[in-house]
């Protein structure tokens, strides 16, 4: 039993033309019991910003409350928004500064920065960061997610071919673990606004 | 130095006639300000204070007293202005602690409480200076409705139906005890106009839009809304009106 698969996650954030989406399922387990099917894993922190957070549940709660409060007092001092590459910064150092206790998450950062060019980064429990251009993954399964995505995925998808693309990906790197799925959501953002689906896969 | 007879007028230190000397010279660093006026309305708060920019070289939107501590929390802050914006800096961070620890957005008394709580501690405490500001923190409360709290140097803070604070505070909050009974009742818009007409009373002075800032809170959904030249022209063209009217 690992602390990072006792929950149960299955993130995968993709870039597009001019567009990004973030993909994650729903399920909440304790182990191989599952608690429930619409854990909210992703959170949208500004309009075209949105921050994917597996791990432990108790963590992704209150990282993300924490992010919410780091970034209303930058907003407040620094009379601006948050430009994705500056929340991704700060959230390694949030998790470096807990080097020896850390916070059992492994966040995706994904959003469209202040031109409108897609930013995707991810980064491990203790904060490394890395940036990416095409696809970024994070959970239980990354090891069907970095598959499905290696096989699926192209360059400069439109949103719509990029929507699917996300969704199949998601969905068939889920079905072979056992602690994540039981739906799954998706939200694509371009610079009109964010689509988000809901999809129905496997209920197991 | 505790041979100086006046050892009590350095530090936060009771004098012989029980007076705290520092607290006194610090709240007159704090009036020494601009003068602050807010009002509270049926359903909503303002807060109007002088924006008087000192050099033709600064640039206007920088120079302000009126902050945004929460979506839900305006302030205004009169006295030194570099011990207002360090004071402002710890109410955001107080304020987010408290959201983030409770889980939902600090009402404006725990706010002011919490702001009053840490200004006494540098009433008692020799080796720190208290900070020379006067808050008005303005807000719209779940609960109890629109707020106003008045928070001090020293540490005293109290709630209001109306108040005002730094120059001419005397005389403005006389102009405003005759006017409380009607406040119980009025809309957003008289709630500002009550606050404009009143620091221009005090001040006598006639107003234009770039000379006072104007900062509201409307409703238990609303957000903190400076408002800009051209609404607080709207405003003083409203008043010129009923005034002639």
């Amino acid at each position: 039993m690992s602390v990072m698969t006792y929950n149960g996650a299955a993130i995968i954030a993709m870039a597009g033309k001019d567009c990004v989406g973030i993909a994650a399922d729903r399920r909440l387990g304790v182990q191989l019991t599952t608690i429930a099917t619409d854990f909210p894993k992703i959170f949208q922190m500004q309009p075209k910003l949105f921050v994917g957070l597996a791990g432990l549940g108790t963590d992704v709660q209150t990282l993300k409350n924490l992010l919410e409060f780091r970034m209303n007092l930058y907003k407040l001092k620094e009379e601006r928004d948050m430009s994705p590459k500056v929340l991704s910064h700060m959230l390694g150092k949030i998790l470096y500064s807990k080097r020896f206790g850390p916070y059992f998450v492994e966040p995706i950062v994904a959003g469209l920065d202040e031109s409108n060019k897609p930013f995707l980064s991810t980064m491990d429990l203790i904060g490394a960061t890395s940036e990416e251009k095409d696809f970024v993954v994070s959970g239980t399964c990354t090891g069907n997610m970095f598959g499905m995505c290696e096989s699926l995925y192209k360059p400069n998808m439109e949103a719509e071919e990029l929507f699917e693309t996300l969704a199949q990906a998601l969905l068939s790197s889920v079905d072979r673990d056992a602690v994540s799925g039981w739906g799954g959501i998706v939200h694509i953002i371009t610079k009109e606004g964010v689509l988000t689906k809901e999809l129905k896969g496997r209920q197991d | 130095m505790s041979r100086d007879s006046n050892y009590d007028h350095h530090i936060a230190i009771f004098s012989p006639q029980g007076r705290l000397y520092q607290m006194e010279y610090c709240y007159k660093a704090a009036q020494s300000g601009l003068t602050v006026v807010a009002v509270r309305g049926s359903d909503s708060t303002a807060v109007v204070t002088q924006k008087k920019v000192p050099d033709r070289l600064m640039e206007p939107e920088s120079v302000t007293h009126l902050f945004q501590i929460t979506d839900k929390i305006g302030c205004c802050v009169t006295g030194t202005s570099a011990d207002g914006k360090s004071y402002v800096q710890r109410a955001r961070y107080e304020a987010g602690k408290w959201a983030f620890d409770h889980g939902y957005s600090c009402p404006v008394s725990v706010l002011a409480k919490r702001m009053a709580d840490l200004a006494q501690l540098d009433t008692q405490y020799a080796g720190m200076r208290p900070l020379a500001v006067i808050a008005v923190f303005i807000g719209v409360d779940d609960e109890t409705g629109p707020t106003i709290y008045k928070v001090d140097c020293a540490g005293h803070y109290l709630p209001y139906f109306a108040t005002a604070a730094g120059p001419k505070e005397q005389e403005a909050m006389n102009f405003l005890e005759k006017r409380v009974d009607d406040m119980k009742t009025m809309d957003s818009d008289n709630v500002v106009r009550t606050a404009i007409t009143c620091l221009g009373h005090v001040l006598g002075s006639d107003f234009r839009g770039s000379e006072i800032e104007v900062a509201q809170v409307v409703t238990k959904k609303g957000k903190v809304h400076m408002l800009n030249e051209d609404e607080i022209e709207a405003h003083l063209n409203a008043i010129a009106d009923d005034a002639d009217a």
